[in-house]
Order: C-alpha cells, then structure tokens, then sequence
C-alpha cells in the first residue's frame, strides 16, 4: 500500500485530441500525437518550454520510444522525457496516475500526457508471436469479453438486448462528437443483428481498432491561474489497481471496485455526488459491470439502468456521453487521456452538442486493461 | 514431443502427458500450472501436483472471426474455461465440435486431450492440451 502523504492539488489544465478514426499510412502516429500536443498546449495557455516533464504511451506500434520522436518534433529543452508508459488498455491513464504524483508530492509543476496509436484491422489477441494461446484462439480480446456477458447474463438474469443497449446509447452519443470514429445512429436489431463475432456479441458491441491521438497538460493548482482563465478541473482522486487471482470468483471487476473505493476516498466524493462517467466499453458488457464496480448504480442493476435509459446523456447518470470506446473508437494508447479530456470538456461546460445538462461538477474515469489493470480517476471542477 | 509451456503441460516420449499444478498448504487454493509463489496467498509452502485430465465447462463462447492472419484452425471455433475436479481453472479450446449442431452448456463433462500445434525446425511435435466433450 502507498504511504499516505499529503498531496498537492492537480489539475487538468489543458486537453487536446486527434479526432478517432481510421487515416491512411502517410499520416503517421507522429501526426497524431503532435496535434493532439499542440491543442493541449494552446488549450492550457502554457508554452512548450514551460513542459517540466513528457511522458508519451502506446502499445501497438512498432518502434521503441516512441513518443520521443513526437517529443523531438516540438524541441528538446533539458526535460525528462519518456517515450513509452505502457498498461494496455489503461496505457496513457497510467501515465497520468504517475504525472499526479510526481506534481503532488511537488517535485514538478507542469507534466504533458499524450498517447497516441495507429492500429492494424481485426481482433486484437494474445501478443505474444509462439504461444499455446496463438495455436488455441483463446487470447482474444472479445472471446474473454464474451465469458463476462455469457457469466453476467446468467447470474444477473440478463436479457441479451439490455447489453446491446449500451451500444445503441453510445453510438447515439457518438453521432454528436466531432472527435468520434462512428457518427452512426444503431437501432437495437441492427446492433443484435449484426454479424456475431464472440457469442453472445456481435460485432456492433465490440469497439472498434481505430487510429487517434489525446494529450492532457497536468499542472499543480496553485500556479494554474497564471495560465489559464478556464475553470479549473482538479484530479481528486487517482488510483490505479490490479486484479487478484481471487477476484475471479466475483462477476463485477474488484479492481475496478478497490480503485474507485480508493479514488473516492481521496476525493472526498461518495459516487451518488458523481454526476457523468467515462468507462472502458471495449465490449458493451464492459460498461454495464464498470458501472457497477464504479457504485454509479447498485450491483447486478447496471443492465436495468441501461434500459431505462438512466445512462443516456439526459439520464440520472450519464455513461459516454462521448460514445465511450464503442462509437468514439479505441486507439490503445490514446484512450485514457481521451476519456479524462471529455470528462474535463464537460465539467467546464464546453462539450457542445453532447454536454451533459445541468452544470456537472463531478466525474469518474474508468479504464481497464488486458492483464488485469484498472485505473479510475475522479475529477471535480473547482469553484 | 513437448510442450510450449513445460510449467503447465508435461509430455512424454510416449505422448502420455500430465497437466500440472499447485496446491497451497497454507490457503489450500489448487492452481493450474507451476508459479513462484501460490497465485491466491503468496505463500510459498505449496505442493506440486497432477491435475486430472478432466473437468466441466465453466464459461464459453464460440468465436466466429479467426484470431489472427495465420489461424488454421476451425472457424467458428469454441473457446472454454475448464474447471478440474479440485477447483484449478484453464482456459482452452473445445476440439471436435460443430458449435452451429451441438448443444455446449455451463457444468457439461470435457475430458483433456493432447493436439500437436506445430513442429520445430527439427521436426520434433511441439503439442497443446484442448477440452472435448464427454459423450
């Protein structure tokens, strides 16, 4: 356990995305990563060379230090710079869980996040080149995604068509972000219609690979005024946890539940104060148990929300409002900062046509990862 | 004939095979394959043991995409959690099966088998263990 030492505020001072989708060769990560860098800069109000540190994350592409390359582009002025945190899924929010503290316990004012990928068509499977698991087919992505709605179904009595929901929701929501891959509008027979590709998923619950890039300027809150007039979006809390061999008996992720406990905790925030949420929806099941592990609706009742329509952007809570990864696309290494910047675009009220209504003050991020990683970050707008 | 992974699958000139384990003696957990330390308390007081080769389906699902460019296998083919008679899960794949014919369950009976996945440069079968269903 880390030892409890007294933090300073951080907050997200500048956001910059890459649209999400599909760009041909020519435009390389490189391209990406350095508009979304740019944007994140302008956005913060801060020059580059006020950067203290650069971290950069990725998983798929095939280049070491990687993001020094990006980093280069911009000039190199004495800083720390790393070219890859890598986590999976949860990649660049690893990056930032590592950023809060280095400017919370005051050793730098100032850290840039950025990840980027661009990713190869179809499954996404075992990584490993020789392997009993690239002879089995077990190592896929949406194969394990499937063994969580074929167990959730059956201990939550389920119907099929209440996980298919999630991408009805979230590609509903997508069709309104700028930023998002699909901008297609599902009804739920075409969703449960669709090919399948992971029984009981088809392939409009399964996020698509994408191509897309996210940075996020970190800054200690006592110094962010001097930059920026917008409001000030703190990172409450910050937790980062991974499962354990005997999480296997529960249905819900209990690292996603002892990260939010322990993100929560820091914050000072209960999740009835949480007001929208950005979760990891490789799959569509993946949202309807992050939900739940997150304490936005009770356990087994995160299927029954959906229906009702309680996780739509005008609902009591709003999951996605971005599209989640299932319409906003899945660009690994991007994916964690995305989701912190759409929270932090929200709660300063500048999401456009999306915004969740009512002035949100507080909002949670939850991003898993293949080989049991979960990080959640709650983010609370200062006033 | 041998295995990719001596840690779990152990074979012999024979082609007869054991699948291996763990058992802790402190939280008394049995856990597929060999570890370091047991996987559920970190103890290191563990005994090293022979799972049977059978079990029941815990979880499964049928995927209808094949995983990868060089895949040879079955498409759709069916992938499984086996859970053994003490309690040590796996996953594997669940072999001579026409998912679209045949009725798969949550508790059903498999058995283990060896498959040869492919062979070294020196010809020598490197094999897998898969699941079937008991009839």
């Amino acid at each position: 356990m880390a030892k409890k030492v007294k933090m300073r505020d951080v907050v997200v001072l500048g956001v910059g995305l890459h649209p999400f989708g599909r760009f041909p060769p020519e435009k390389t990560y490189i391209d990406l990563a350095k508009e979304a860098v740019s944007k994140a800069i302008k956005d913060a109000g801060i020059k580059w060379h006020d950067v203290q540190v650069a971290m950069y994350s990725h998983v798929r592409e095939q280049a070491s230090s990687a993001g020094l390359l990006v980093f280069q582009e911009f000039g190199s002025h004495g800083i720390p710079m790393i070219g890859n945190i890598e986590n999976a899924c949860s990649s660049s929010s690893t990056a930032v869980w590592l950023a809060t503290r280095l400017i919370g316990t005051g050793l730098y004012d100032i850290i840039l996040v950025a990840g980027a990928e661009k990713m190869p068509r179809g499954p996404l499977t075992s990584p490993l080149r020789y392997s009993p698991e690239r002879y089995l087919g077990t190592g896929v992505m949406m194969g394990l995604y499937a063994f969580m709605a074929r167990r959730y179904m059956r201990e939550y009595g389920a119907p099929i068509e209440a996980i298919a929901q999630v991408s009805v929701k979230n590609h509903k929501n997508g069709a309104i972000n700028p930023y998002a891959q699909y901008k297609k509008v599902f009804t739920l027979e075409e969703v449960l219609n669709s090919r399948m590709i992971a029984d009981p998923l088809t392939l409009y619950q399964c996020c698509p690979t994408s191509d897309g890039a996210a940075a996020l300027v970190l800054c200690a809150a006592d110094i962010a005024s001097k930059y920026t007039s917008k409001p000030l979006v703190k990172i409450a809390g910050s937790a980062l946890h991974i499962q354990k061999y005997s999480d296997r008996k529960k249905c819900i992720p209990q690292n996603t539940v002892r990260a939010a406990e322990e993100a929560y905790e820091q914050a000072g925030v209960s999740p009835k104060d949480v007001r929208l949420a950005e979760v990891h929806d490789a799959a569509t099941i993946g949202e309807i148990v992050q939900i739940e592990a997150l304490g936005l609706c009770p356990e087994g009742e995160g299927w029954k929300y959906t229906m009702q329509g309680k996780t739509e952007i005008t609902g009591t809570i709003p999951v996605n409002p971005s599209g989640g990864l299932q319409a906003q696309g899945h660009p690994l290494g991007a994916t964690g900062a995305r989701q912190i910047a759409e929270i932090t675009l929200h709660l300063r009220g500048e999401a456009g046509e999306r915004q969740v209504p009512g002035n949100p003050k507080v909002g949670v991020t939850e991003c898993a990862g293949f080989g049991g990683v979960s990080t959640v970050h709650v983010l609370v707008r200062q006033d | 004939m041998k295995s990719f992974k001596n840690s779990e699958l152990k074979v012999m000139p024979s082609g007869d095979f054991q699948l291996l384990g763990i058992r802790c003696k402190s939280c008394g957990e049995a856990i597929f394959g060999l570890h370091p330390l047991c996987l559920n308390c970190s103890s290191s007081d563990y005994e090293q043991i022979t799972l049977e080769n059978r079990g029941k389906i815990r979880n499964y699902t049928i995927l209808h995409v094949p995983p990868h460019q060089d895949w040879k296998g079955p498409v759709p083919y069916v992938v499984t959690e086996i859970e053994f008679p003490n309690g040590a899960v796996t996953t594997t794949q669940l072999v001579d099966i026409d998912p679209a014919n045949t009725r798969i369950d949550i508790g059903m009976p498999v058995q283990i088998e060896l498959r040869e996945a492919d062979r070294d440069d020196d010809g020598e079968s490197i094999m897998i263990y898969v699941a079937k269903l008991l009839a």
